[in-house]
């Protein structure tokens, strides 16, 4: 078992805070009618995506999904371009054209969210594939919902990595809920780790809201996936406590399971874990640093111009441009 | 050229007329068209009486705001008369009675004439009016149609035909000038030529040609010399031969390409080509119920069916065609010569006339066009037009290839004309 | 120039790339060891491996999605899917990722190649036998292309495997054992968005696509029995097509035959003759005819499925109409 470093966890911390303000923000500004479209919140899952994506190197890949906004600040995109995305800025990280569901940045490694259930699956496997052909040492990890491990790609992405022995971690973060219907609705088993023997590849289930456990499973098979030695499935048990998006009605939560979740956040463990380690003060710090950043972030985003329509012709239909 | 015969005045000079009722009715092309009023009025004046053929272009009368004021012949109009057998919505400038003042209010609603979008661009760029343009048995004007308008347009500017032979059936209508061949065409058995219209339509006035009418057709109510084929050939060597027409090729339809095969071999005739279309007298078989019948036929009723089963597609019998059918029948002479060419060549449902052996010993290039849908005449006879002549078979074509896929004759016209 | 067959022809452009470009690979089902059910990857396992020729689990859906995210990371990954039938099983790697990327994501290239074919005329039944053009060209950001002769399928399939953009590779079952001259040069390439005119003509174009090319080169020879001279135009590239080209010939004819072994509504047939009647129109004379698949399923028994199949009587009927 990997042993975290006291700057490793306070780097994970600072970033859960960030997530958790954008979070909160967009929360504010859609209430406010200045956001556009459904945003999925991951309030409360923040440990998995920060956690996992922590044992990544920065030429390594990830693919997540429509809830992914701890995966792209945990992978390294600035916190600026993504909130300016989701806003439809033009300084947006895709400039206005992807919005929240759909960032991508080669470069950064983030080969997407991906807003079709079950497609950031198959998309890791082709990325760890690439790797396997070009012999590189580059890693792919895949974030997914348990809404995805439904689906026929799941299982045929999962064979064909298993098959192969390719280079990828599927990391399910198990919310239990595919949008409004509870898991039990969905899988005849609650652990679907479970799976994993039928693909040949190790599964594990780690507490999804403790980044520190999150992120020594992601450490172990990270360097299984970079050895050769094939995929990992990691089971992350978390709870979605703001509903499934922005548009969400409610009522098929149960209340008291809301509460009983909360008390369990990831910011909360998190912090427990650093007091001993750091003190009350400098966690207070940190707290107000985040504060401030995602209040300046914002004021910046909030001013930043709207983009301008040009029409992409690469597309066209025709080989002259009409 | 193309012509119209009035069939009938609905109003009497004078009489006050309104918009939109009818004022004439026009034949051509075997097809009545009523034409409406463009604008209410008083018929000032008839220019063409019940009967009388005109080309295309003569102003058939004048509606007048009042008959107080006649109109001067500078307030006929600019644009000239037309007819449009099967187009409907005729625009109201291409209406025969046209308004004579100025003064006189048009109508102002919009109109379409169907028109190949080709066509429309040509016929605008011409600077020609689309419903002046004789609308085609396909209900559509296509570019060929237009070229041809353009082409008429052109030869009747440049010599007016004098005003008394534009009634006379059997003259001579050149489209072309000189230097280009000049096609003779002979019209089947109760056919005239106007039938042939369809086709020269899509010849795209590439040809001088000349339409003549068998005795006891159309407006040739003369009585052959003989009523047999030898007569019918007589009668139009001598049109031919009436002043020198120079090289000809010749075209017959049923009836008329077996007097076509007997004028090929007429020493008197400098013949270059032969085109005959469903011809008599390649062997024994005919509908003897359709010559019967149809030689009986006076009313619509009785001749419908005859007329359906001329050709492959029912559709193409139109109550114009029919009705333009019926009336060409009203004139007993022309009836009674019919009835007798009918028993003397086909006596008993059976052809009496052999024209193969004529055929085979011709050196005159030949093509023989049969509709591989033919009731009249049995598509196999094609089998026996002899080595030397080029044989093409039409599907989904019936008896009247000229009028079914005009195009595809147009084509193989040209083909042997050209060659 | 070599005689060979357009699967031969094929699996040497296929050979030629994989020299060149150490980053082309091979999937699909039945490409490895048994060479392709077509046998156009036949040998080519022997040659280059397991790893860069492999064969896959059956499941075309989540081989296509990988094909994308392989080729925005840095290989030039060609799928075989054996039977375009199988189509609707990888649109949502073609239509929701592969589509979007290149514009969401300004800067990323996917140069995959999505090997398939279709068509009628073998008795494979009616989940063998289809042509679904239309659901591919239908696709923004996808180029199709679909060669009828082997050079073509030589040298389009080298343009398509070096195209930074994804392409799909419509071949037709019954053109594999056609044989033709073939150029031998390994850069040998036929550009993409190029038709070809296979028979020049006077009268009315006749636009086809795959094996309805070979139809319709009959068709004009019927035609041309009958006075009547058709222009016949491959299209080859389905997207993007070669406008200027069809523009040509329309204003050179006046009339369009549009020719497509798919279903007609809505069918790839469709969207040629709307395309005509957007930037052809003022140079028709005629209404476009088309010639398709009735809108039916591919019957199996021979008189049935022949029945369906548009071929060169059907064209040159329809070449006629426009000429009526």
């Amino acid at each position: 078992m990997t042993v975290l470093s006291v700057d490793e966890r306070v780097v994970m911390h600072k970033r859960m805070l960030l997530v958790r303000l954008l979070e909160e923000e967009l929360g504010t500004l859609h209430k406010a009618g200045k956001t556009r479209g459904p945003i999925h919140r991951c309030d409360g899952q923040e440990a998995v995506g920060i956690g996992a994506t922590a044992a990544l190197l920065p030429s390594d890949f990830i693919t997540t999904t429509h809830r992914g906004h701890a995966h792209y600040i945990g992978k390294g995109l600035d916190i600026y371009g993504v909130f300016a995305e989701i806003m439809g800025k033009a300084d947006g990280c895709c400039g206005g054209r992807a919005g929240h569901m759909l960032i991508g940045d080669l470069e950064a490694g983030v080969i997407g969210g991906n807003a079709i259930v079950g497609a950031s699956i198959p998309a890791a496997s082709g990325i760890a594939l690439s790797a396997q052909i070009k012999k590189t040492s580059d890693v792919s990890m895949c974030f997914f919902g348990d809404g995805a491990a439904q689906t026929g790609i799941c299982h045929e992405s999962m064979n064909i990595a298993g098959l192969w022995k390719l280079p990828v971690v599927f990391v399910l973060e198990h919310n239990q809920y595919g949008l409004t219907v509870h898991q039990s609705v969905q899988s005849p088993v609650a652990d679907l780790s479970l799976r994993a023997r039928g693909y040949a590849m190790p599964g594990v289930i780690v507490d999804g809201n403790d980044v520190a456990a999150v992120y020594q499973a992601a450490v172990e098979a990270v360097a299984r996936a970079r050895k050769g030695d094939g995929p990992t499935m990691i089971e992350a048990k978390t709870y979605r406590v703001e509903g499934f998006s922005t548009s969400d009605m409610g009522g098929y939560q149960d209340a008291e399971e809301i509460a009983r979740w909360k008390k369990r956040d990831p910011l909360q463990i998190s912090y427990d874990a650093l007091l001993p380690l750091i003190g009350a003060p400098a966690l207070q710090a940190m707290a107000d640093d985040a504060a401030r950043e995602m209040a300046s972030v914002t004021q910046k985003v909030l001013a930043a111009p709207l983009p301008e329509f040009e029409l992409f012709t690469p597309s066209s239909p025709y080989v002259e441009v009409l | 050229m193309e012509a119209v015969v009035v069939r009938a005045w609905h109003k009497k000079p004078g009489e006050p007329v309104a918009q939109g009722e009818t004022v004439v009715t026009i034949e051509t092309a075997k097809a009545a068209t009523d034409i409406e009023a463009p604008a209410s009025g008083v018929l000032a004046e008839i220019r063409v009486p019940t009967d009388d053929e005109v080309p295309i272009g003569a102003v058939l009368g004048i509606i007048a705001d009042t008959m107080a004021e006649p109109p001067k012949q500078a307030d006929a109009p600019a644009i000239p008369a037309s007819e449009q057998p099967r187009c409907p919505e005729p625009s109201p400038e291409a209406a025969p009675a046209a308004p004579a003042p100025p003064s006189s209010p048009l109508t102002s609603a919009p109109v379409r004439v169907p028109c190949s979008p080709l066509a429309r661009r040509i016929a605008a760029a011409a600077g020609v009016k689309l419903a002046d343009i004789p609308c085609p048995a396909r209900g559509r004007i296509r570019a060929a149609d237009v070229q041809a308008f353009l082409a008429t347009r052109k030869n009747t500017s440049a010599a007016p035909l004098p005003p008394g032979q534009a009634g006379s059936g059997h003259m001579p209508y050149a489209t072309q000038p000189e230097a280009a061949p000049l096609v003779v065409f002979i019209h089947g058995f109760g056919g005239d030529r106007h039938g042939w219209n369809p086709l020269l339509r899509c010849l795209d006035g590439s040809f001088r040609t000349l339409t003549l009418e068998l005795p006891g057709h159309g407006s040739n109510k003369a009585s052959p010399s003989a009523y047999d084929i030898g007569g019918l050939a007589d009668s139009i060597a001598g049109l031919l031969t009436q002043q020198d027409k120079g090289a000809i090729h010749l075209v017959g339809h049923s009836l008329g390409g077996a007097v076509a095969i007997l004028l090929a071999a007429d020493p008197r005739l400098d013949v270059r080509s032969l085109t005959l279309l469903a011809p008599v007298g390649l062997g024994p078989e005919i509908d003897g119920a359709f010559i019967n019948g149809f030689v009986a036929a006076r009313q619509a009723a009785s001749i419908a069916p005859w007329l359906r089963r001329l050709v492959h597609d029912p559709s193409l019998v139109t109550d114009a065609f029919v009705n333009a059918t019926v009336r060409a029948r009203t004139d007993s002479t022309v009836c009674e010569i019919q009835q007798h060419i009918a028993s003397a060549l086909f006596p008993d449902g059976t052809q009496a006339n052999d024209l193969r052996a004529t055929l085979h010993r011709l050196a005159v290039p030949t093509k023989v066009i049969w509709g591989e849908s033919d009731r009249i005449i049995p598509v196999q006879h094609a089998r026996n037009a002899g080595p030397m002549a080029a044989v093409h078979f039409l599907p989904d074509t019936g008896h009247l290839p000229h009028l079914e896929t005009p195009a595809m004759v147009a084509h193989l016209l040209r083909q042997i004309v050209r060659s | 120039m070599t005689m060979m067959r357009y699967a031969e022809a094929l699996n040497q452009a296929l050979r030629e790339e994989m020299h060149r470009d150490p980053s082309v690979f091979l999937f699909g089902e039945d490409i490895a060891r048994y060479g392709g059910v077509f046998k156009v990857t036949r040998g080519l396992m022997d040659e280059f491996g397991a790893s860069r020729v492999r064969d896959t689990p059956i499941s075309e859906q989540t081989l296509a999605a990988m094909a994308v995210t392989a080729a925005m990371t840095g290989t030039r990954p060609v799928l075989e899917i054996m039977y375009a039938d199988f189509v609707p099983l990888v649109l949502d790697a073609l239509i929701n990722q592969a589509a979007i990327y290149e514009y969401l994501w300004q800067g990323v290239q996917m140069p995959f190649v999505l090997r398939t074919q279709g068509g009628g005329g073998a008795g494979a039944g009616a989940q063998h036998s289809k042509a679904l053009d239309s659901l591919v060209a239908h696709i923004p950001g996808i180029k199709v292309v679909a060669p009828v002769t082997p050079a073509d399928a030589k040298g389009l399939l080298k343009a398509a495997i070096r195209d930074s953009q994804p392409v799909v590779m419509l071949e037709h079952k019954l053109l594999y054992n056609q044989r033709a001259e073939v150029p031998d040069d390994l850069d040998f390439t036929v550009e993409i968005g190029k038709a070809r005119t296979v028979v020049e003509g006077r009268d009315v174009s006749i636009f086809a696509t795959s094996r309805m090319v070979l139809e319709s080169q009959k068709a004009a020879e019927l035609l041309a029995r009958d006075g009547i001279s058709a222009e016949v135009i491959d299209l080859r590239t389905l997207r993007p097509l070669d406008l200027p080209a069809i523009k040509a010939s329309i204003a050179k004819t006046h009339n369009a035959v549009v020719v497509n072994e798919g279903w007609r509504f809505c069918g790839y047939a469709a969207e040629l003759s709307a395309t005509i009647m957007d930037h052809a129109f003022h140079e028709l004379d005629s209404p476009v005819a088309r010639v398709t698949l009735p809108d039916m399923p591919v019957p199996y028994s021979e008189p049935l499925e022949t029945a369906v199949l548009p071929n060169a009587e059907k064209i040159a009927a329809a070449a006629r109409l426009t000429l009526s």
